[in-house]
């Protein structure tokens, strides 16, 4: 029995780690989606985070990008892309957290958009107006 | 208005730019220290007046530039240590009003939100976006711990419940930072 389990996984071992990829990429881009309620300013809990979610939600808005299916779908494809991207780390902090450094495009004007990753995980934002 | 300090008034301004707070820092003729400097591009600028209750008017400033995001600074008085806290973006610093000068520096590894007391234990929580720093009144960090975006914080006796935006509950002893089986 166990030959036979061993031989199935030899014999598709690429076929396996292929779903085991996507099932991570699955993981990886719900947890991100989950983070776009608090970019898009509809996070609960303590004030203060409240107040960064609203705030983050107000410089988007800025720069035309309003919270709509499509908006969120270019925002979560643009995270994507942010994830893989392995040219544009910022920072590695002391705790393992890395922060990528990026310019988010909308149709009113761009905003300087930090991204902070545990491993794959998407943690938080930083938004600054173009300027910064 | 005022705010009593042991034997000082502070009063707290905000600026809208550097060169008024530059400004109103020039007037301090007991000296000034600047806090945030470093940043590359504040957007937010603020004045703590420390004034002696003396005979004369005399004035110690300490100037605060730091990056919005939304939040403001926050001070928090330690009257048995002579120290003002001040927290902002990824830093505390406790300054000395007595000496007139920077006690000590926490650097953090998230925003700061806000201070919670611990008196009776003379202990400090530092509550930032993602993480949680455990000082003493004397600056002296005793422990740190943060995994995700904190969206409450629940004191219970000697404990610290933190809830977070995507991950589970943590509960954290509040003298040690040793995780507390809930």
């Amino acid at each position: 029995m166990i030959l036979v389990i061993k031989n199935f996984l030899l014999t598709n071992l690429d076929f396996i780690t292929c779903l085991i990829v996507l099932n991570r990429q699955n993981n990886r881009q719900t947890k991100i989606a989950q983070k776009l309620n608090y970019l898009f300013g509809q996070a609960s809990g303590n004030p203060q985070t409240i107040i960064r979610s609203k705030e983050m939600l107000r410089l988007l808005e800025s720069v035309g990008i309003f919270d709509t299916p499509e908006n969120r779908n270019y925002i979560l494809n643009y995270l994507k892309n942010i994830f893989y991207d392995q040219t544009n780390i910022m920072e590695i902090q002391t705790d393992g957290r890395v922060i990528k450094d990026s310019l988010l495009i909308g149709k009113q004007g761009a905003l300087r958009m930090q991204t902070v990753w545990s491993d794959d995980k998407l943690i938080t934002f930083f938004l600054k107006k173009g300027d910064h | 208005m005022y705010l009593t300090f042991n034997n000082y008034m502070i009063e707290f301004k905000e600026y809208s730019n550097q060169q008024e707070m530059n400004q109103c820092l020039k007037q301090c003729d007991l000296g000034s220290i600047i806090l945030g400097k470093e940043l590359p591009s504040p957007d937010q600028f603020y004045v703590a007046m420390i004034c002696p209750k003396t005979s004369e008017l005399h004035y110690f400033g300490i100037g605060i530039c730091a990056e919005s995001y939304g939040l403001k600074p926050h001070s928090l008085l330690l009257p048995q240590s002579n120290i003002l806290l001040f927290g902002f973006n990824n830093q505390v610093v406790g300054i000395n009003i007595n000496q007139r000068e920077i006690a000590f520096k926490i650097n953090l590894n998230s925003l700061f939100y806000y201070f919670l007391p611990i008196r009776e234990r003379q202990i400090i929580l530092i509550v930032q976006e993602l993480d949680i720093v455990a000082i003493n009144e004397e600056g002296l960090e005793l422990w740190r711990y943060g995994k995700d975006v904190i969206t409450e914080t629940i004191l219970n006796g000697d404990n610290i419940q933190l809830n977070f935006m995507d991950e589970s509950p943590t509960c954290l002893n509040i003298l040690s930072g040793e995780l507390v089986k809930v």
